[in-house]
């Protein structure tokens, strides 16, 4: 916050943004306020310093990087197009691998392969294995329901598994912090 | 000659080349002001090709009846700001100033005008590092590319008010370290150039 209205009118004065009242009225404060005038003449200070600095001369093949960018960004531009058949081509084949068996089974054709003899005893083994991962599956979703229910219903054994969980990201957020502090200070140092 | 209007009709005609010569236009006002913003001449010039990148790559967002320069200005300040957010810790300080840049230059420069040249630089550069990257740039574009409050505020989206306090809490700012620096001869030859 300014300490007076005049604090920032001297601001505007050193833009130019000042009308002639105004510029009067600033001018007649300074001519009052000790300081005021100190702070004037600091703020005079700073636009000396910086109303006229130095060029920094850029790097004589900037232009050519620059248009070396351009020309990668445009060719990846033309290759866009591929990029997106391809991406439609799997997708399509990924629909139609998955749609595939689905009809298989909603229209009963599978019950005609099983009747033949090699083909059918090769899709009777699919069809055990998919029973049997099925079967796992459910064990699995049932072992760690059990789990849940047991932690929920003993606070300890949440607080430690919560706790745990705490600790194990609060490390790597730490472990983070630290690679990204340490490279910072390898590029400074290089 | 083609004014920057002409130029960006051509490129969004597809003439790549008309670019070219936008950058070959611009690129040394682009480049100070990463220099200034960032503070070391690697990130500039990353920071000047990134921004003439994008400048292509958005062109169609331009509006012609602005100035380009502002446009590309206000791209290139926008992401300095971002590169000093992403940057986890300072290590700029008024105690200890930047080397001068080796290709600081000045029109014919005296032995004297250049040693002041060169401790004016490493001045403005740590002053310029002590600000937060907001008021950095509405310092820059204000001293050295002679925006107006409104320019300013359009290049930061920003308002106008924001842009003079940010203006006026930079020079309290600059005043202080400028007075801590304590470099009185200095002040007095910039005063009397």
């Amino acid at each position: 916050m300014a300490h007076s209205p005049y604090d920032l009118m001297m601001s505007l004065a050193l833009d130019g943004e000042l009308n002639e009242r105004e510029q009067e009225e600033l001018h007649l404060h300074l001519q009052a306020c000790l300081p005021c005038a100190d702070v004037w003449q600091r703020m005079k200070r700073v636009d000396a310093v910086f109303v006229h600095p130095p060029h920094v001369a850029p790097p004589m093949n900037l232009r050519a990087q620059v248009m070396a960018r351009i020309d990668a960004y445009e060719d990846s531009r033309h290759r866009h197009p591929w990029a997106v058949a391809a991406f439609v081509l799997i997708t399509l084949a990924a629909a139609i691998s998955i749609a595939t068996p689905m009809l298989f089974f909603a229209l009963g054709l599978y019950r005609t392969l099983l009747a033949l003899p090699i083909v059918g005893a090769a899709l009777n083994l699919v069809l055990q294995a998919f029973a049997t991962t099925q079967e796992a599956l459910l064990l699995a979703l049932e072992a760690l329901r059990d789990w849940l229910a047991y932690l929920v219903s003993d606070p300890v054994a949440l607080a430690v598994v919560l706790a745990a969980l705490v600790l194990a990201s609060t490390s790597i957020g730490l472990l983070e912090w630290y690679k990204a502090v340490k490279g910072e200070y390898a590029a400074q140092q290089a | 000659m083609d004014t920057d209007q002409q130029l960006v009709a051509r490129v969004l005609g597809g003439d790549q080349q008309a670019f070219a010569e936008l950058v070959e236009a611009h690129q040394q006002a682009v480049y100070n002001l990463a220099y200034r913003m960032l503070g070391n001449v690697d990130e500039a010039e990353d920071a000047t090709q990134e921004a003439f990148l994008r400048a292509y790559q958005h062109l169609r967002r331009y509006d012609p009846s602005r100035p380009f320069r502002t446009w590309l200005l206000s791209i290139a300040s926008n992401y300095c700001i971002d590169c000093i957010r992403k940057r986890r810790l300072t290590w700029l300080s008024i105690d200890e100033p930047l080397p001068p840049h080796p290709a600081l230059t000045s029109s014919e420069p005296t032995p004297e005008r250049a040693a002041v040249d060169s401790e004016q630089a490493a001045i403005i550069q740590a002053l310029l590092g002590e600000l937060a990257p907001e008021y950095r740039a509405a310092v820059i574009l204000r001293y050295w590319y002679d925006m107006s409050y409104t320019e300013i505020a359009e290049a930061l989206e920003t308002s106008e008010s924001a842009i003079k306090s940010r203006l006026f809490r930079a020079r309290q700012m600059l005043a202080a370290k400028l007075a801590e620096a304590d470099v009185p001869e200095l002040v007095a030859m910039m005063e009397g150039a």
